[in-house]
C-alpha cells in the first residue's frame, strides 16, 4: 500500500491565539505565540497504525513537511518532494500531484489544507485528514488522530463528501458563512462507522436521485426544480442530465436548466415565470447539518416562502452524522415554522423523521 | 489445538482410476477432488461437527433470535411415518395433516388473539413481507393510494426492506430516550399517506411499549394499519397478544417461538395472522373445515396468491403444534414468565461491570449492553464476543439495535437454568476484569477456539469464495 503523507506545517497555530483559521496569517500567529500542532498530531496518527509496517510505504516531503515526522516512526519512506524554508498552499498543492499514484492521501491540517489538496488532485485519490487545524468542518477527518491508524488499516471502501470552507475573513467577523470547496473521495471504514450499511453513501446518493427523476417523470411537468448545493444534490443534477453545478444552485423545468448558478434574483424570476409547483430540493451542508442558511444562502425566505415544497435529502451516513437538522435563514419568523419535524429522503424508498432546531 | 485439515489435504492425489472403456480424450487426468474411502469421508465430517457450536452444545444467547431448546419429543413427532405424505395427494388422503395444520392455525389465532392465519410463509422475513403484501392488496381493493410504511429506528433490519419489496417507501422514525417510541414523532409522521407502523413490541431492547394503545391509536386514526413483528414473542406470550394490542396483522417465527430448530439447523416457518378485514386477502389456498372434512380453499378471488410451493414446511408445523399442545396454556405463559425473570436475573447480575439504560425498567425476553466503559481499554463489543468463544459459549447479538453504541443484546430464553445463566454472566464478569489486568488478551481473543481471530479486513479485501489448489 502506497500512501502520501503531507503535514501543513503551520496548520492550527491560529487557532489558541484567537485568530480563527491560519489562512494568510502564519507569521502573524506565530508572532502572537501561536505553536504548530500538526506534526504531534500527524506523530500520534502514523504510530496508532498497528501491524502494517512491512505493508506501507509512505511517499513523503522533506523536513517539516513530512520527513521529520516518519523519522520517529517504523515505516518505510521515500522523500518526493523538497520543502521550502516558508510553506503556503502552493507547496500542499505540488506535494499532492506528486502522489497520484497513491492508495490514500493522509495530510495533517485543517479546511483550508484539505481545499488545497482537493482543488490539486480532485477525486484521483482517496484522501483522510488528521484534525489539526483551527476550522474543521469538512467530513474528510477523523475524528481524533487516534481513529486515523485504524482506519488506514481498516477501510475498506471510500465514498464521496463534500469539502467545506469558511471565509475566515467573515468569520474574523463573527458571521459564519460556509461554502462547499469541492468534492474528495474519502475512506469509508467499519472499524470507525460501524457497519456496512452506512458504507453504500455513494449508491444512496444515486438511489435518491433515480427516485426524484421517476417522480418527475410522472408528476414533474412545468415544476420549477430548485435544486442546492453539494454531492447529494449534484447526482440529482446529473440524473437529470444538466450541466449543474456543485457549489452553486440550479433551476430546473421539464427537465431542462432555467437558470444555471443562480443567485436569488434569479430563482424569484424564475418562480413568477413557472406555470407549475415550485419544490426546493436541499442536503444539510457538511457534518453541521444546515438546510437553509449555510452555503445556499442563495435560496433566500423569499424564495423558501413562494415553494410549495421542500424536499430535503441526505445519504444515510449524513445523517448518522447529524442527528438533529438547522436552519437559519436569517427570518425568525420563516425559522421557527420550519422548525419542527421533517421528512429527509435517504434512498429510493427510505426516508427518515429529522428534528429541525 | 487440534488441527484441522480440509479434506482436500487429507487425499492422496490422482490414484483416482476412470472407468474402462471412456475414451482417452474425455477423460480429465488431473481432476482435483478429493480421494477417500468411505470409513475417512466419515471421520472427515465427525471431526468437523465437533468443532460446530450449537444450542445443543452449550448457552446461545443470540439477542432478538431466541435461540432456545428444541425438546426432542418433537423431533421423534415430525419423524412419524403418518407425516410421510405427498403434496399433491387427494386431500380425501391426506384429512390427518389438514387436521394438524387447522388445529396449528386455530391455537396460534387464540394465542395471538388473531381471526385468522396462512401457515405458508417458510421464514419470520417472508412472513413480514406476505403482511406487506397482504396491506397493500388491501388498500388497493379500497382504491386508496398510500405509499409510506413507518418503521422505528429500533426495528429489525428486516423490516423495512420487507416493506420496500412489497412497492412502500419506508419512513424511520428515531426512538425516544429510553428507546420508545417517540409519540410526537410518530404524530408528526402519520398522514394520508401512511398505510402502516411495523413495531415489534416488547422492542429490540426488550423493552414493552406501554403506549402501544396511544400509538395503534395514532396510526388508525390516519387511516393506517398495524403490523406486529413476533420476533419477540417469547417475552408476552400467553400474557398479552398483539390482537388486543390494536395489530391488524403480525407474523410469527415457529423456530423461535415455537421451539423449531433455527438457523442453519432451520427450516424455518413464518406463520402470518390478520384481523378479519383483511383475511380475505391471506394468500391461497387457506385450510378450512367444513363441519365434516377439512379442504384446501383455492376460491380466494381477493388473495395475493401463492406466498410458497405447496403449503409451506409442514415439518415444522407438526413440531410445533407437539409443542403447543404438551405445554398447554398455563404452560405458555410460562415460557414468558420465565424467559422474563432469566433476562432480568442476568441484567441484575451484570449491570455494575457492562452499561445498561434504564437499568430500573424491567426487561422482557433480553437485555442490550453497551460495551462502552470497555471502549474506553480500547477493547470492543466485538473483541467481548470473541473471547466469549473461549469460554465454551457462544456469544450474543453485537452491533444490534444500532442506536446502541457497542452493543451486546442478549437474550437467555426460558429454558436456560440459574446455574447455566450465572456461568455466563461469570464468564463476561470475568472478560471485564482480564480488560483491566491485560486487555491484549481479549483484543486478540480466541486463543481456544479451532479457528483463531480472522482478519475481517484482509478477508473483506482479499475475497475468496471457492477452493483452488495450493500452488
Amino acid at each position: 500500500m502506497k500512501i502520501g503523507f503531507i503535514i501543513n506545517p503551520v496548520a492550527g497555530m491560529g487557532g489558541r491565539v484567537g485568530l480563527k483559521g491560519t489562512d494568510g496569517l502564519a507569521d502573524l500567529a506565530a508572532q502572537l505565540g501561536g505553536k504548530p500542532v500538526s506534526l504531534k498530531r500527524a506523530e500520534e496518527a502514523l504510530l496508532n497504525i498497528k501491524d502494517m509496517e512491512n505493508e506501507i510505504v509512505f511517499l513523503t516531503c522533506s523536513g517539516k513537511m513530512g520527513e521529520k515526522v516518519l523519522r520517529n516512526t517504523p515505516f518505510r519512506y521515500q522523500v518526493i518532494y523538497q520543502t521550502p524554508e516558508m510553506t503556503t498552499a502552493e507547496d500542499t498543492k505540488k506535494a499532492a500531484r506528486k502522489m497520484l499514484d497513491c492508495d490514500l492521501i493522509l495530510f495533517s491540517g485543517g479546511d483550508g489544507t484539505a481545499c488545497d489538496i482537493v482543488s490539486a488532485i480532485g477525486k484521483q485519490v482517496p484522501i483522510l485528514g488528521i484534525p489539526a487545524g483551527v476550522k474543521i468542518f469538512s467530513p474528510v477527518f477523523c475524528i481524533t488522530p487516534r481513529e486515523c491508524g485504524r482506519i488506514v488499516s481498516s477501510f475498506l471502501e471510500t465514498a464521496v463528501k463534500d469539502v467545506l470552507d469558511i471565509d475566515e475573513e467573515a468569520y474574523r467577523n463573527n458571521e459564519l458563512s460556509v461554502r462547499i470547496k469541492g468534492e474528495a473521495l474519502v475512506p469509508v471504514s467499519s472499524a470507525v462507522q460501524g457497519g456496512k450499511e452506512v458504507s453504500s453513501a455513494v449508491d444512496a446518493k444515486r438511489d435518491i436521485a433515480e427516485r426524484i427523476f421517476d417522480d418527475f417523470r410522472v408528476e414533474g411537468k412545468d415544476v420549477l426544480y430548485i435544486i442546492g448545493p453539494g454531492t447529494t444534490t449534484m447526482e440529482v443534477k446529473n440524473r437529470f442530465g444538466i450541466d449543474g453545478t456543485l457549489l452553486g444552485v440550479d433551476a430546473v423545468v421539464n427537465g431542462k436548466m432555467v437558470q444555471k448558478d443562480a443567485c436569488e434574483r434569479h430563482l424569484l424570476k424564475a418562480i413568477k415565470n413557472c406555470h407549475g409547483k415550485v419544490v426546493i430540493f436541499v442536503s444539510p451542508i457538511g457534518s453541521q447539518g444546515f438546510i437553509f442558511g449555510r452555503g445556499n444562502q442563495q435560496i433566500s425566505p423569499e424564495v423558501i416562502k413562494q415553494a410549495d415544497e421542500i424536499k430535503v435529502i441526505a445519504s444515510p451516513d449524513k445523517l448518522e452524522s447529524t442527528p438533529t437538522l438547522h436552519i437559519d435563514t436569517g427570518d425568525l419568523e420563516l425559522d421557527n415554522k420550519l422548525r419542527g419535524h421533517i421528512k429527509v429522503q435517504s434512498g429510493y424508498h427510505d426516508f427518515a423523521m429529522m428534528k429541525v432546531v | 489445538m487440534h488441527e484441522f485439515h480440509l479434506i482436500f489435504e487429507k487425499s492422496d492425489k490422482n490414484t483416482f482410476q476412470p472407468c474402462r472403456g471412456i475414451p482417452e480424450h474425455l477423460i480429465r487426468h488431473n481432476l482435483d477432488i478429493p480421494e477417500l474411502s468411505e470409513p475417512e469421508v466419515i471421520r472427515h465430517y465427525t471431526e468437523l461437527s465437533t468443532a460446530n457450536f450449537g444450542v445443543d452444545t452449550g448457552m446461545y444467547p443470540l439477542g432478538s433470535c431466541t435461540m432456545k431448546y428444541n425438546p426432542r419429543f418433537t423431533e421423534h413427532l415430525a419423524a412419524l411415518e403418518t407425516n410421510m405424505v405427498h403434496p399433491l395427494q387427494d386431500v380425501s388422503t391426506i384429512q390427518g395433516s389438514l387436521h394438524i395444520m387447522y388445529l396449528l392455525k386455530h391455537y396460534l389465532k387464540t394465542i395471538c388473539g388473531m381471526d385468522d392465519f396462512t401457515l405458508q410463509p417458510t421464514a419470520g422475513a417472508q412472513g413480514e413481507f406476505t403482511a406487506m403484501t397482504i396491506i397493500k392488496a388491501y388498500f388497493n381493493s379500497k382504491e386508496d393510494t398510500r405509499n409510506e410504511v413507518i418503521v422505528p429506528d429500533s426495528a429489525h433490519g428486516t423490516n423495512p426492506k420487507s416493506a420496500a419489496m412489497a412497492g412502500f417507501d419506508v419512513v424511520e422514525i428515531p426512538s425516544d430516550e429510553q428507546g420508545y417510541i417517540d409519540l410526537e414523532m410518530l404524530t408528526s409522521a402519520v398522514s394520508e399517506k401512511t398505510a402502516a407502523l411495523m413495531l415489534t413490541n416488547p422492542n429490540t431492547l426488550g423493552l414493552f411499549d406501554k403506549n402501544i394503545l396511544k400509538i395503534a391509536d395514532i396510526v388508525h386514526g390516519a387511516g393506517g394499519l398495524l403490523f406486529y413483528d413476533g420476533a419477540n414473542l417469547n417475552g408476552i406470550i400467553g400474557k398479552t397478544r398483539p390482537g388486543d394490542m390494536g395489530f391488524d396483522c403480525m407474523n410469527l417465527n415457529l423456530h423461535k417461538t415455537f421451539a423449531a430448530p433455527h438457523g442453519g439447523g432451520g427450516p424455518g416457518s413464518g406463520p402470518v395472522g390478520v384481523k378479519k378485514h383483511l383475511a380475505q386477502f391471506l394468500p391461497s389456498p387457506t385450510v378450512e373445515y367444513d363441519g365434516e372434512k377439512y379442504y384446501l380453499e383455492y376460491d380466494r378471488p381477493l388473495s395475493v396468491g401463492k406466498m410458497n410451493h405447496f403449503y409451506g414446511n409442514y415439518p415444522v408445523m407438526v413440531k410445533s403444534l407437539g409443542y403447543i399442545m404438551r405445554l398447554g396454556s398455563g404452560g405458555l405463559r410460562r415460557i414468558a414468565e420465565f424467559a422474563v425473570l432469566n433476562s432480568n436475573y442476568m441484567v441484575s447480575r451484570l449491570s455494575n461491570t457492562y452499561d445498561i439504560k434504564n437499568v430500573h425498567i424491567p426487561r422482557k425476553h433480553e437485555a442490550v449492553f453497551s460495551a462502552l466503559r470497555q471502549k474506553k481499554f480500547d477493547v470492543s463489543a466485538l473483541d467481548i464476543a470473541k473471547r466469549l468463544i473461549d469460554y465454551g459459549v457462544h456469544p450474543p447479538t453485537i452491533y444490534f439495535p444500532l442506536i446502541v453504541k457497542e452493543a451486546l443484546m442478549i437474550e437467555p430464553t426460558e429454558t436456560e437454568s440459574k446455574e447455566s445463566i450465572d456461568r455466563y454472566c461469570d464468564i463476561l464478569i470475568n472478560i471485564y476484569k482480564e480488560i483491566g489486568q491485560d486487555a491484549e488478551v481479549v483484543r486478540t481473543a480466541p486463543h481456544n477456539a479451532v479457528v483463531g481471530r480472522l482478519d475481517e479486513v484482509f478477508a473483506a479485501r482479499n475475497l475468496i469464495l471457492r477452493w483452488s489448489p495450493a500452488e
